[in-house]
């Protein structure tokens, strides 16, 4: 215990130091009122998702043979068993938990981890951590009350989603389970932003590392699920908890302490180091920049040097996932080389493309989905830009608007390219390395990179947005949503052609499974062509900054 | 009085000629009317001081001559092109200092530097170099860890390195410390000197005192005053103090009350202190003349007076029914 080093002036040391947490309380509140809008989406998203799947599953698979089928034909689909884990039990209970476990656990994780950053470093980089600080509160106590409020979103989600299984007819040990793995990923993955939030150097990188810890948790997943011998990785990592709580199955509801006690512990860490850390910066001491620079030609470099974090970090990701999905398919015990009743099962499924193309064309949508993600973030980084003042700079120089846009654009876009080359170029080398085939590299690079079209429609409606319609820009995370559903979702719910024909990623060729065939890229190229011109007519007629 | 400068024949410049030309110029946002027919002239060469409460529409005006907000009704012409419409090219000829700086976080001083000389083209290196010296400006430190007078001496080191006709300077040196203004104002002479047209927006009076040729004074988005320093201060009125021998000041100041163009006559124990305005200072002088007078002590209204009689008071543009909110 510190004496008061400023008590020259007071007769006698403060009877005790202020708590670190003073006003957390207030700072609850002040945080809900600031999240009053994005918590209960991310609420109503999550126990939507769960009873409409439930509801699907029940009435498009009624019969325990219909159900088994079903099971059969996903054991056979290594891609599904690298995104969603395997099926334990084929009641509707069970397959729902294939269907959500992983899936909700990771958009939990999402919600968890994003709302603390928000609140911690992301109020911190704004500079309200300092007037809160100086307001009287404790240096921790940003910190304990995202965590709060984190924890309370986490506690609705888990309520609700196990009331909403309840109310579709499930177990309520299932249900609990189910919704209880859920609840606690966002927990859990709250705690690891809690943690990155106090040793990055800003509020974006803090999510930049949470992401790829939940990233690492889910490679670790996939490969507990997917490799011999190792699913004891499912311990490890915390989206691998829901197959080892099994809900529906063996119920292992004790174990789902595994989810608040690692909470518990990072929050813990996340609060010693608040204690210690300055406010406003990371644990690392900031280096010195360079003097000047001949590499910031201009505009374009600008965006592309703006988007360098994040675009290196997409690539890596794609590079790593390319990796896991490529060493999963050429597991000489794993799922490619299976029976011949599989491959003829999966010839009546899916057409004569065959096991690799058809997984291959699978793992290059996903991958199309990532990188989408990345250019919708990079898209409206240029409103980030705007928002923080930045455009009083940049357009009172010769710079027109629509230059800016759309440079900003390519540059985004360069990124995107590359991560998908990435990601389909280390699929493809490690599949062809394994297995000797060679021409697996280019199938490979080919299911990624056809995916260029639709990522391009996705960056054009963020730019749409951003143009015309500036407050609401935040929507193209909705579009990009609607694309992920409609893409996940879509052949297991059977909805209808014209719905899932909505989604860009419909639209493209599945290389290497079928033939290329150039209507749906051009269609999309148009579109996206048409979409940003009205972006930049949007831009033009309104005012700036 | 309104708007001396739009009449322009007046003036022994001519308007032709003038980087700024607005008229009646007409900005909302929503239901708000930022600016409510504002007119404005800078001259060629000038230093013009922009002066308003908050909220009068400082910002607003600099954002139109910037093309970064399209008016929704007036004449605006700048540099003898359409703000909006001819941005571009007019940006290579304008420099603007904003007064709030935000910069890129991860980029160190020097490369926005670089960044914002490779955008607008000219820029003088060696008076760069210079201009950097003089504002003790540490160009290796990234942007996230500068004061907000660092992010400002960015920008303007920026703007007046650049060859810029005209610059837009938005309320510059906020955050700066009184060497840095010493720095800022010894500049931005130079810059007049050498023939460029400067819009300086700005709070400090001392500063628009020392600096600028003409002052418009706007007020809830409208110019209520424009001229020179001279001309204004020709509208106000000057503070008298005067000592008296012999002369009871309750007498005196009963008389000096009675006289047309004098106001707020006090006594404050020997002294008599009033206000005259330029109408009324001949007859209180004749009136001064006919006593034994020990003490006289006459200021001129400075600046700050003639600010705060138009920033407060009982002013109708200022009534409660017209909110003067505007983006600042």
């Amino acid at each position: 215990m510190t004496t008061s080093r400023v008590g020259v002036a007071t007769d006698r040391p403060p009877a005790r130091r202020a708590p670190d947490a003073a006003g957390a309380g207030r700072l609850v509140r002040l945080q809900l009122r600031q999240e009053r809008w994005a918590l209960p989406a991310w609420v109503a998203v999550l126990v939507l998702t769960a009873v409409s799947t439930v509801s699907a599953i029940r009435g498009l698979y009624p019969g325990a043979a219909e159900r088994a089928a079903l099971a059969a034909g996903i054991a056979a689909d290594p891609s599904l068993v690298v995104l969603t884990g395997r099926v334990a039990t084929t009641s509707v209970g069970g397959l729902t938990s294939w269907r959500l476990g992983v899936l909700l656990s990771v958009a939990a994780g999402v919600m968890g981890l994003v709302t603390v950053v928000r609140r911690t470093r992301g109020d911190e980089d704004a500079g309200r951590g300092d007037l809160l600080v100086a307001a009287g509160a404790g240096r921790a106590a940003a910190t304990v009350a995202a965590l709060a409020v984190a924890g309370a979103a986490a506690l609705a989600v888990g309520l609700l989603t196990a009331a909403g299984l309840v109310s579709q007819g499930l177990p309520v040990t299932g249900a609990v389970g189910l919704a209880g793995s859920v609840a606690g990923s966002a927990l859990v993955f709250a705690g690891v932003a809690a943690v990155t939030g106090q040793l990055s150097g800003s509020g974006r990188a803090a999510v930049g590392s949470a992401v790829t810890v939940l990233a690492a948790c889910f490679a670790l997943r996939a490969l507990a699920d997917t490799v011999a011998g190792l699913g004891w990785l499912n311990q490890v990592s915390p989206l691998g908890w829901p197959a080892v709580v099994q809900p529906f199955g063996a119920d292992r509801w004790w174990d789902l302490v595994r989810y608040p006690a690692t909470a518990a512990v990072l929050a813990l860490v996340a609060v010693a180091v608040s204690r210690r850390r300055d406010v406003g910066v990371g644990l690392l001491p900031p280096r010195p920049g360079p003097a000047g620079t001949r590499v910031l030609a201009g505009r374009w470099s600008l965006s592309l040097r703006l988007l360098r974090g994040p675009g290196v970090g997409t690539v890596v990701g794609m590079a790593a996932l390319g990796a896991l999905a490529g060493s999963v398919g050429a597991d000489p015990a794993g799922l490619l080389q299976s029976t011949p009743a599989v491959e003829d099962l999966l010839r009546r499924i899916g057409g004569p493309g065959g096991l690799v193309p058809a997984y291959l064309a699978t793992m290059g949508a996903m991958v199309g989905l990532f990188v989408a993600a990345q250019a919708v973030a990079a898209v409206l980084a240029l409103r980030r830009e705007e928002t923080a003042g930045r455009w009083s700079l940049l357009l009172p120089q010769p710079l027109s608007r629509v230059r800016m846009l759309v440079l900003h654009l390519a540059a985004a876009l360069l990124w995107s390219a590359l991560a998908l080359a990435a990601g389909g170029a280390s699929m493809g080398a490690v599949l062809a390395g394994r297995t000797g085939r060679g021409g697996l590299l280019g199938d490979a690079l080919a299911a990624t990179v056809v995916q260029f079209p639709a990522v391009l429609v996705m960056a054009a409606v963020a730019a749409l947005l951003v143009g015309a319609m500036p407050v609401a820009s935040g929507a193209a995370w909705l579009a990009w949503g609607a694309a992920v559903v409609l893409g996940q979702l879509g052949g297991l719910l059977q909805l209808p052609g014209w719905v899932t024909g909505l989604s860009p990623f419909a639209h493209v060729p599945r290389l290497p499974a079928v033939a290329m065939s150039w209507t749906g890229p051009i269609g999309l190229l148009v579109l996206a062509v048409a979409v940003v011109v009205l972006a930049a007519v949007g831009l033009r007629r309104r005012d700036a900054g | 009085m309104t708007g001396t400068g739009t009449d322009g024949g007046a003036s022994d410049t001519g308007t032709a000629d003038a980087p700024v030309v607005l008229g009646g110029v007409v900005k909302t946002f929503g239901r708000v009317r930022a600016l409510d027919g504002l007119d404005l002239e800078i001259r060629r060469g000038e230093v013009h001081g922009f002066l308003g409460p908050n909220g009068a529409g400082k910002s607003t005006t600099v954002r139109l001559l910037l093309g970064l907000a399209r008016a929704d009704a007036g004449r605006l012409r700048v540099l003898g092109g359409d703000p909006w419409r001819d941005a571009v090219l007019l940006h290579r000829r304008m420099a603007y200092v904003p007064g709030d700086v935000s910069l890129w976080p991860g980029l160190s001083g020097g490369e926005v530097l670089d960044l914002l000389a490779r955008l607008h083209g000219g820029v003088n290196r060696t008076r760069r170099a210079e201009l950097v010296e003089r504002f003790e400006l540490d160009t290796t430190r990234r942007s996230r860890g500068y004061s907000k007078g660092n992010r400002q001496k960015v920008a303007l080191v920026a703007a007046l390195a650049s060859d810029a006709e005209l610059l837009v300077l938005d309320e510059p040196t906020s955050g700066l410390d009184p060497l840095m203004e010493q720095v800022f104002r010894q500049a931005v002479a130079h810059e007049a000197a050498r023939g460029r047209t400067v819009l300086l927006s700005s709070h400090v009076l001392s500063e628009v005192e020392v600096l600028c040729d003409r002052v418009s004074i706007i007020r809830a988005g409208r110019v209520i005053e424009s001229g020179t320093l001279a001309e204004l201060r020709h509208l106000t009125r000057t503070a008298v103090t005067v000592e008296l021998g012999g002369v009871p000041p309750a007498a005196a100041a009963a008389d000096l009350q009675a006289v047309p163009g004098v106001h707020d006559v006090a006594v404050d124990g020997v002294r008599v202190r009033f206000d005259a305005d330029p109408a009324g200072l001949t007859a209180a002088v004749h009136l001064l003349g006919r006593w034994p007078v020990t003490a006289l002590q006459a200021s001129p209204p400075t600046l700050e007076q003639l600010f705060l009689r138009h920033y407060a008071g009982a002013d109708p543009a200022r009534s409660p029914a017209r909110p003067a909110v505007g983006a600042s």
